[in-house]
């Protein structure tokens, strides 16, 4: 006998199975603007890279009458493939095999293929699309929810972790992504909370549409959960290729360097910042003027605008920009923008990437509201972020570092390899105007012309501090530069800094306030 | 850049920029006067006791909250003069919705 008929046998098989919830449910997903699992996987992934694994894994359950029925693959897919060359390790819920709901064998299977992610230490791709819990399996789905934020913590800071949310992802589901590095979210078609419109009515007669309360415009601008905002899926999978050209493949190694190239002569960083520092400008198109071929990938591009962050290139290598906004809330930090620049420094350092951080910010948001929420505990998380960092760390001040900002903006202090600043810079406790009003009060108050007086004194205060050289007198500052030799400057420090090595203190962990 | 831009004020210098649509609708956390009575629940006002003008004791009944299909009875926090009623009989209120005032 030859061999045919098991071959036959086995094609038979895998059609069956690739045939997920069949053609009605395939259809009802299209009619929602959805792609299927295998459609996404194939779309991220290079042509005909994708292999597949536990095709023919069936659900185990018994009661509800669940052992008449048939998932095929138990509604997830998992397997590896290559992006631009690079293995990946992926996995996609199938909305289409009952509605893509996490059993127990489901769970089994994206555990399988995340303990290959870090054993081989290649990133993870997950695609998330699912109606949460498959309840008739109890505690068995609760359960294989917690292997999976049990493994996505373990392999934090190892490999880099991608959610996509390609549908709903609801109730504790979504925690694994809470637990990545990156979420990516489309328009209209990702839905992410912990409690549903429904519950939200009943118990605060609150109404609220599924898009108002956890929609991928929420999330990208006001939660801060996701990291990424397309509006169509095929924009989302452009987005998740270029990111990842940026990313080292794990902590081990670092990220691929490319070739070098200037950036583009329209960012003319001549004509960018105003010299007066009430003025407001868009601090990307600095970063644009100094990256290679001003190629900027931001993060988080809409949540917490005050502060900018994101991946470019120097002289061919991934650079993390971490930089202050003034065209937004004149740049403070405060809570958002603190927790977005913290979690982003970390991430770099994590990954091996130096960090360029362009400095111009008046301090932190004032008020009540602000101190309610926190903003002290917030705050300090840029200070452990940095604090932490041993990638390369390089400063440059544009404009105003003034008081508990400049101390934050890895400052020399919090061990910066570089300090540079524009000769525009003023490194301050405040400002020239709130500064002379208080050390000068008393004569402020006591002249015949107070208006006037003051502002002689304001004027004396912005001449006598309001520059970068009372700090580069103490060397705190290492170099003062023109603005245009700025890129010319980053590519010799991140040069020199390339074999850097540090000691830090034994321990298990740092306790970041969290 | 064509931009229309705001002030925000910080150490007494004004600096020209925008604001995010996030902090424009943000709830303003004041804390809440001593005798501001507001609802904790969203529900249907019931009921209306107190009148403005009148003195009111710490303790003492304002006004009947129905909600979840429960009476909740809304008590003065202080003692004082109910300076103003903002809720009527059959009144649909929300959460947070200031009820009474008292001085």
């Amino acid at each position: 006998m030859s061999l045919k008929r098991n071959v036959l046998d086995l094609r038979k098989r895998k059609e069956i199975a690739l045939q997920g919830g069949g053609e009605e449910a395939i259809k009802k997903q299209a009619a929602m603007g959805k792609l299927t699992a295998r459609e996404r996987i194939e779309a991220i992934l290079d042509k005909n890279s994708f292999h597949e694994y536990d095709m023919f894994v069936e659900h185990q359950a018994k009661d509800f009458d669940m052992d008449k029925k048939v998932f095929h693959g138990d509604g997830v897919i998992i397997g590896t493939g290559t992006i631009y060359g690079e293995p990946v390790c992926i996995y996609a819920q199938d909305f289409t095999v009952a509605g893509g709901s996490l059993g127990l064998m489901h769970a089994r299977k994206i555990s399988k293929i995340m303990d290959h992610a870090l054993k081989m230490h290649v990133p993870l791709i997950g695609i998330n699309d699912s109606g949460g819990a498959r309840i008739q399996e109890g505690v068995d789905s609760l359960a294989g929810y917690g292997d999976i934020f049990f493994r996505n913590t373990q392999a934090s800071g190892v490999i880099p972790q991608l959610s996509v949310i390609l549908g709903p992802c609801a109730g504790g589901a979504v925690y694994s992504p809470a637990l990545t590095d990156f979420v990516f979210v489309v328009d209209n078609i990702s839905k992410m909370f912990i409690t549903g419109p429904e519950v939200v009515k009943t118990v605060l007669g609150e109404e609220i549409s599924m898009e108002e309360l956890g929609g991928a415009r929420v999330h990208s601008e006001i939660s801060g959960n996701a990291h990424f905002f397309a509006l169509t899926e095929q924009e989302c999978f452009e987005q998740i290729k270029k990111l990842l050209t940026f990313l080292p493949w794990s902590n081990r190694v670092k990220a691929r360097p490319f070739p070098p190239r200037n950036p583009r002569a329209e960012y003319n960083i001549e004509k960018i910042v105003p010299a007066d520092p009430t003025q407001p400008y868009d601090v990307r198109d600095v970063i644009r003027a100094v990256a290679d071929d001003s190629d900027f990938l931001e993060v988080q591009q809409a949540f917490a605008p005050n502060i900018v962050v994101g991946f470019g290139r120097i002289h061919g290598e991934t650079i993390g920009f971490v930089a202050n906004q003034p065209r937004v809330m004149a740049g403070v930090l405060d809570c958002d923008s603190s927790d977005k620049a913290g979690r982003f420094i970390r991430f770099c350092d994590a990954f091996n990437i130096p960090l360029v951080t362009l400095e111009d910010m008046p301090g932190y948001l004032p008020g009540a509201e602000q101190e309610y929420a926190g903003v002290i505990r917030h705050g300090a998380k840029v200070l452990y972020a940095y604090s932490e960092a041993t990638v390369p760390k390089i400063t440059v001040i544009l404009r105003k570092a003034y008081g508990g900002g400049y101390i934050a903006m890895n400052s020399r202090h919090l061990k910066a390899d570089f300090m540079f600043a524009w000769p525009t810079a003023e490194i301050a406790v405040m400002g020239p105007e709130g500064a002379a009003n208080i050390i000068f009060r008393k004569e402020i108050l006591s002249a015949e012309n107070p208006e006037e007086t003051r502002k002689a004194k304001v004027a004396e205060y912005r001449e006598k501090f309001a520059n970068p050289y009372v700090a580069a007198s103490k060397g705190y500052i290492d170099s003062v530069i023109e603005p245009e030799e700025t890129r010319k400057i980053l590519i010799h420090a991140i040069e020199v800094s390339s074999n850097k090595t540090v000691m830090t203190p034994a321990k298990k962990h740092g306790i970041p306030p969290f | 850049m064509n931009e229309k831009y705001d002030e925000l004020e910080i150490d007494g210098v004004s600096y020209k920029t925008t604001f995010p649509r996030k902090f424009l609708e943000r709830k303003q956390r004041a804390i809440p006067a001593a005798g501001a009575v507001s609802t904790y629940i969203p529900g249907t006002i019931v009921e209306v006791l107190a009148r403005e003008g009148q003195e009111v004791k710490g303790g003492e009944l304002l006004c009947i909250l129905e909600a979840m299909k429960m009476r909740n009875k809304v008590l003065a926090p202080v003692d004082g003069i109910v300076a103003r009623v903002h809720v009527k009989r059959g009144d649909k209120v929300p959460k947070n919705t200031l009820m009474f005032e008292i001085e």
